[in-house]
């Protein structure tokens, strides 16, 4: 049986896209990433902030967002770009261990920005030979990942698109694939109801930990972290726990199976949770680094951003939306609230629409060009005030 | 999820039976008398002020202290006494959940 057409690479992943991903390994490449990528057709630069100066726990989740880019099965075939060549090789070799044809420069080597532009050109002009052999191939709903996403929530989300994700969830779980929900401060006050549903003691209480963490960070800073953004409360939205309830809804009704780390790859078919943080531009980056080949991401007074690998279906159920954001909406389910139809067939409605988009239809935020890429940082960095002066202490000096 | 019953105009959602309050799903002036179903569960209130789309109203009388419910389960406290038909939002509902400011600084020595 055949669901979609996709491209089943050599290693045994399936894409919905053929692209070819010019990976920058840090910052100051991010420039030359960009102008290789625009100097051949179906490539896309993957240029995020950061990646110099990052040590231990916070490298390795940069490096492996990364390689989570470089290795997708959206992804034909990789150039690495780097400053200099130990961060280039070992980021190209982190992607090869995975099967994806892939080529490093450094800047430094090249001599420069135009000289390494131009060498970058020339080489993925070759590897496109590689996106130009693949052709589309009979695929199925079980060789999907999806990632699951909400943002610019009003308090009818809950209950529309987000209820709409749901339906489709649990026909995609059903048919052997995998959903994937994130966003930890978006399930307190309902996490209860996710880990009664894990498979095993073991994974709910992975999951109660991932929740604990995130609270504790809210007392370990004392602020009352609830205030949610000015559209959500704009939108009717008063507390978290109210988010919450409406924001696990994408994730259907099936069993949970894994909870995984910021950007790593599920293990498991089914129901999985994902730790990382909610907002849109780094969630989506982490979902799209885990190996989801497509994004759901329902929004209720409107979100722009689409993920530059992971094609981003956008939904909203709010007519209002509908209307005054329509450059930006892919799947409209305002007729759950306008009393034309319910949820199954509102999920009907979604799933021909992924579907169109698994085949190759652009979704808004392909055909507008979005490329932005946001990794979270563990710890924050350099800026982490593990010391200040006495003064800013708050003690007088005299 | 069951619509508001009256068949020519729909007002608001009542997500769960055991909810305290419903949801607009379009703009409601203030003296519009709604009536939601779910469950087996049935109001019928009149607003006593404007509830714009997607926003919350009581559906019964509200102690203060006692927890609002919505999706079945609580989603804060009352911070004051909130009557049947009324606006409920930041003004009168806090979230007891991330609430870092909540804690005792000089008792756990954060």
């Amino acid at each position: 049986m055949s669901d979609f057409l996709g491209y089943h690479r050599p290693n045994g992943q399936i894409g919905i896209r053929n692209h070819l991903a010019v990976v920058s390994a840090m910052d100051n490449a991010n420039p030359v990433a960009r102008r290789i990528a625009a100097g051949v057709r179906g490539a896309v630069p993957v240029t995020a902030a950061h990646g110099r100066g990052q040590l231990a726990e916070d490298l390795e989740q940069h490096d492996r967002t990364l390689a989570g880019y470089g290795a997708h099965p959206n992804v034909a075939a990789s150039l690495v770009v780097s400053l200099e060549p130990t961060s280039a090789q070992a980021l190209a070799e982190r992607i090869a261990a995975r099967g994806t044809p892939v080529e490093w420069i450094a800047i430094q080597t090249e001599g420069g920005t135009v000289n390494a532009t131009a060498r970058g050109i020339r080489i993925l002009s070759r590897l496109a030979g590689v996106a130009l052999a693949a052709r589309r191939e009979p695929a199925e709903l079980r060789d999907l990942v999806l990632g699951l996403e909400c943002g610019g929530s009003d308090a009818l989300s809950g209950m529309t698109g987000n209820s709409t994700l749901g339906r489709v969830s649990d026909r995609v779980v059903e048919a052997g694939g995998t959903v994937i929900l994130s966003e930890t401060e978006e399930i307190i006050g309902a996490e209860h109801l996710l880990a009664a549903r894990a498979s095993e003691p073991r994974i709910g209480a992975m999951l109660l930990d991932a929740v604990r963490r995130t609270e504790a960070y809210a007392d370990y800073l004392g602020l009352d972290m609830a205030p949610l953004g000015g559209d959500n409360i704009r939108g009717g939205l008063t507390t978290t726990e109210e988010k919450s309830l409406g924001a696990i809804r994408k994730a259907g009704n099936s069993p949970l199976v894994e909870v995984i780390g910021y950007g790593e790859r599920p293990s498991r078919r089914g129901f999985v949770f994902m730790d990382a943080p909610a907002p849109g531009s780094e969630n989506t980056t982490a979902l799209a680094a885990s190996g989801a080949q497509m994004l759901l991401f329902n929004t209720g007074v409107g979100n722009p951003i689409g993920n530059p690998i992971s094609p981003t279906i956008k939904v909203t159920g709010s007519p209002a939306t509908a209307e005054y954001f329509a450059d930006n909406i892919d799947v409209d389910v305002t007729g759950i609230l306008l009393g034309q139809y319910d949820l199954d067939a509102a999920g009907d409605r979604l799933m021909r629409g992924l579907l169109e988009v698994a085949n190759g239809l652009p979704t808004a935020s392909e055909r507008l060009g979005d490329t932005e890429i946001t990794i979270s940082r563990v710890d924050i960095g350099f800026l982490r005030r593990v010391w200040a002066p006495a003064d800013a202490a708050g003690e007088a000096v005299q | 999820m069951t619509q508001a019953t009256d068949e020519t105009t729909r007002h608001a959602v009542l997500i769960d039976g055991a909810d305290s309050v419903a949801t607009a799903i379009r703009d409601l002036d203030a003296g519009t008398v709604v009536t939601v179903a779910a469950g087996g569960t049935r109001y019928r209130v009149a607003l006593s002020e404007d509830i714009a789309y997607g926003h919350k109203f009581a559906l019964r009388d509200i102690a203060r202290d006692d927890g609002v419910v919505k999706y079945g389960a609580e989603i804060g406290k009352a911070t004051q006494e909130i009557r049947a038909g009324a606006h409920v939002h930041s003004h009168n509902l806090r979230g007891s959940r991330f609430r870092g400011d909540l804690v005792d600084r000089k008792e756990t020595g954060a």
